[in-house]
This record gives C-alpha cells, structure tokens and sequence, in this order.
C-alpha cells in the first residue's frame, strides 16, 4: 500500500509538470499581439465582460473590417460585437454562433455570406485562427472536426504544444511580453485600419463551371437558420460591398431565393455602394478588398439605421451603465485612430499590417 | 527510488522550460517571430507544396513538355518563375494585387492583350498559378480559342477529358487545361496548377 504521503508527492509532481506544460505551451503559441492582428480575434470576445449585445456579426474578414460596433453605438445606441475571423468558413461560424449563444442572447445576427462560396477546408493557417482562440468545450470540439483539412490532427487543437513545439527555436521577446496578457487589438471585433490604397483596377470576373453552392455550405446555413429561429433571434444575410473576389449574380440570387424562403433580410451591399456613399478611392486600404475606417463608419451608419427600423432595436444610450461603458470603447477607438494617423504620417504605412507585406 | 523519479522528471520538464526561455531572450523581437506566427509556414503542415512547387521552368523559350501558353514565342506554364516571363512580356495593361485575410498569400494577376496570369509568391518568388484567355485573339498551342466548339476540343485534345459540369479538364500532371462550354462554344479557357484555387478571403 502506497503511504499518503507518497501520493501527496506523487500529486504534486504531477501538479508541477502539467503547470509547467500549460505555461511552456502558452509561451510557444503565437501571440498576434504585433503582427498578423487577426489571429487574436476570436479569443478577444470570451474577456469582454458585458456581453449584452444586441447584434452579432459573424463571419470572415468582410465583418470585422467592414462595420464598426462603436459607430452602430455611438449613431444607433445598438450594442454589438464582430465575432469575425479571416477567411471564417460557415462551419466555423455556426460553430462559433452555437457557441456565443452560450454566453448570450442577441436579437439580430449578421452572416455574410462570402463563405458559401468555399466547400472545403482551404488552410490551416485559418483553422488555427479560429479555432484555437475558443475555449474547450464540445462545440469547440464539432468545430475543430468540421474544419480539420486532410493533414491535420484532431489532437494538436487540444493540445496545441503538439502543433507548435517546433516554435521554440524562433520565439522573441512579443511572446514573453504576452505570456500571461495580452492586449485588445480590436474594438468590439473591428480590426481598424486608417490608411488609404485606391481601387485602380477590377479583375475580370472570371467564368465557372458551376455556379451553385455546396450542399454542405446549403447544410450549414440551414442549421444557423434554424438556431436562430429557435432562440427566436432575427438572422441578417449580407453580402459586404467588397469588389474581390467577385460575388457572381449567380451566386445573389441563390442567396436572395433563400433569404426569400425563409423569411430573411438579405442586403448585398455591392448593389447600395452609391447610397451608402462609398468612395473607393478613399474608403478601402487594398484596393477594394476591406474597407478603411472611412467606409466601415459609412457601412454602419446605413446598416445601423436599417436593422434599428426593422428590428425594432432600441436606442440604449439613455442607459447609464451601458453608456459609461461604451464611452470607454470609443476613448479607446479614437486613441487608436490617432495612433494610426500618427503613424501613417511617420512612416507612411501602419507597421502592423505592412511588415510581412514589405518582406516580399 | 520513486520519489527521485519524480524529481528527475520534474528536472527535466524545468530544464527543457528554461532552455526555451534561454535560447529564447537573445532573439530580436521582429521579423523572427513573423513567419512562425503564420503556422501555414511550418514544416509540419505538408502544406507548402500543396500548389505543386516543382518542375519549375525558368527558360522562357526552350521546349517545355505538356501543357502551356505561348504568346509571341514566349512560353507560359504554371508554375513557372513569372519574372523573367514578365521581362519578356513587358508592361501589363492592367495589374491588381490581392492579399488575402492575414496575409495567407497574395494573388497578383497580371492582364494582357487577350489573356491574364495570376502569381503566386513562395520564398520571395512569383510562380505563374493560372493563366486565362480573355478574348479569342489568342489560342492555344493545339489552336483552340474562345468561341471554339467542343468537337474542335476533341479533335485537338482527344477525349479523354474530365467533366465536371459544363468543364472539361485535361490534365499532365503539372498543370490543368480546362475549358468551359455553354451552347457548345467555349467561353473560358484556363491554365491552372492542378489544386490551384486562389488566395482570395
């Protein structure tokens, strides 16, 4: 029979080794705290302490470059959070909205549904920004499964020292500044960027062979369809008012059919661009992909103003509580804007997002 | 005896931990930490062949093997170095580059009189990923344009095509030649990597 006090030892090695495992494993998975901003997205949400919010957006980087939740705030009193992430596949998203309505209840989700267009996984890089960002749990897990690529082990999004342990010849002092908190790069999901690159050039749409979306992504939509309307929450279906990659009609009237028999809004902001006055030679930072801070303030300003009439959404600036707290967020917006212009008119272009760029 | 197990474990664990700290703090705090951010970059992906990153041909006018373009004697194939292609080719009439979310890549596609390539880029170099025809002025090597019939496919490529829809897609190995027929004319002929899909999102 093993002595108490051999167990007692015996549990704290074992408690020593796993700390020492959970710390060497945060210490080796990218921190995005400096560059490559977008892989922080998804983690970002679960710190927000108030998370009452009357619109959600999910979807790929045409959510959380393109709208600004402190303009919906500050024009609409509407309350919102962008759970957004680059290239979010549906799966992704419907995972991601099964799981934020853990946490709360909206009254309008936003989709944008650019994602129809892909039906299988497309990289790993992805993946690993949207899901290893969200806490354990079994929606995590129907995630990671929906979104493995071939070569990928279910294993290493558990145990993600599994996927990154090759990174310990090459970490730098960003990964010990942020080994135990890391910073907010965003503002209730909107990635800002201020800086301006004209649209000069459309690319010819180019022609396929079928124009129809997948079954799976089919699959997907109706299953966020269907969680809506069980949680009795309003879902939006926007196509985002980006010129690449191109969104066929083909494509908008199968997203209008669906919309139609099912009773959704679906708005495809390419066809208001005139109206919501986008100006794409000084509201996107890449030529027409994402929109600058100009042109999602301009994006939201009209979508705010549609979803508040036809969702009936209050205008909560009256609320003390909420008001001080977003108060705070819009502190926070504006310092990075000026930070922004400060650096832009430094250096000419914003270090975060350029230093890769620049490297080609 | 078991207790010193213990210890030489937890040892261990201690040391591997201070190694990484150690190896770590000498390291500047920039670009080293960039690509290794990027997990696509990583070896353990198998990912970075994916977009078949070999059979690379530099020479633009030497006899190549199996399918590609040529336009004034000059020979594109996907997967080929795009810059000398480029000098060769000169000014475009039209460039527009793409990167995708976070930086997973650029598209940058290059427009012609009457045909338009995409590159993508791999260890700082630009690589011919697909190249299309824009308008029937151009053909190619086996003398099909746009506007062509699915027979004339035939008789130029054989049938042994893969259909998927209204696409036929012939291909060597290292490069796709596919052509989309509506009310039997062609109205897209594309050269691409065979797992090419774009960069876009």
């Amino acid at each position: 029979m093993i002595a108490p006090k051999k167990i007692a030892k015996l549990a704290v090695a074992a408690l020593i080794t796993i700390a020492l495992l959970i710390l060497l494993q945060s210490l080796l998975m990218p921190k995005y705290m400096t560059e490559i901003l977008e892989g922080a997205l998804i983690s970002e949400y679960y710190r927000e302490e108030n998370k009452d919010h009357d619109v959600i957006f999910i979807g790929d980087c045409e959510v959380y470059e393109n709208f600004s939740p402190v303009t919906l705030w500050q024009e609409y009193g509407i309350t919102s959070f962008i759970r957004g992430s680059a290239q979010q596949l549906i799966w992704h998203s419907y995972y991601l909205l099964e799981e934020t309505l853990k946490y709360e209840k909206p009254k309008v989700v936003v989709f944008n549904v650019l994602s129809m267009k892909y039906d299988r996984p497309q990289k790993e890089a992805y993946n690993r920004m949207a899901l290893d960002g969200m806490p354990l749990s079994v929606t995590k897990l129907k995630s990671i499964k929906a979104s493995m690529m071939d070569d990928e082990k279910f294993i290493t999004y558990i145990f993600p020292i599994l996927r990154y342990h090759s990174r310990w010849s090459e970490l730098t002092a960003e990964d010990f500044k942020y080994l135990f908190k890391k910073d907010r790069v965003t503002h209730n999901g909107y990635l800002m960027r201020v800086d301006v690159k004209p649209l000069t050039t459309i690319p010819t749409e180019r022609k396929l062979a079928n124009y129809r979306f997948s079954d799976i992504c089919y699959e997907y939509l109706d299953k966020m369809t269907e969680l809506c309307k069980k949680n009795g929450i309003e879902l939006v279906l926007i196509k985002a008012p980006t010129i690449y990659p191109h969104w066929y009609d083909e494509w908008d009237k199968q997203m209008e059919d669906y919309a139609e028999e099912n009773n959704l809004l679906y708005i495809n902001f390419l066809k208001y661009t005139d109206e919501i006055g986008i100006d794409y030679q000084t509201d996107t930072y890449d030529a027409g992909l994402h929109l600058n801070l100009s042109g999602a303030e301009k994006l939201s300003r009209y979508f705010g103003k549609i979803i508040q009439e036809e969702f009936n959404l209050p205008d909560r600036r009256n609320d003390e509580k909420l008001s001080r707290i977003w108060a705070a967020k819009a502190d926070l917006y504006v310092q990075e804007m000026e930070k922004q212009y400060a650096e832009l008119e430094e250096l000419g272009y914003l270090k975060a997002f350029n230093s890769r760029r620049n490297d080609e | 005896m078991k207790n010193k197990k213990i210890i030489i474990i937890i040892a261990i664990v201690a040391i591997v931990a201070a190694g990484v700290v150690v190896a770590s703090l000498g390291r500047n705090s920039n670009k080293d930490g960039i690509d290794n951010a990027n997990v696509s970059n990583n070896d353990n992906t198998g990912n970075n062949n994916e977009t078949g990153a070999n059979n690379r041909d530099v020479d633009i006018t030497r006899e190549k093997q199996g399918y590609y373009f040529e336009y004034k004697g000059i020979k594109i194939g996907v997967n080929d170095d795009a810059a000398p292609i480029l000098e060769a080719l000169g000014e475009p009439m039209y460039y527009f580059e793409a990167p995708s979310c976070a930086y997973e890549g650029m598209d940058r596609i290059y427009s012609y009189s009457g045909f338009e390539f995409t590159t993508f880029t791999e260890d700082d170099k630009e690589y011919i990923a697909s190249i299309v025809f824009l308008d029937d002025t151009v053909t190619t090597r086996e003398g099909i344009t746009l506007n062509a019939t699915l027979k004339d496919i035939e008789k130029a490529y054989g049938s042994k095509y893969e259909k998927s829809f209204n696409q036929y897609s012939y291909s060597d190995g290292n490069c796709v030649l596919s052509f989309i027929v509506e009310n039997n004319a062609v109205v897209s002929v594309e050269y691409a990597l065979p797992a090419y899909s774009g960069q876009e999102g």
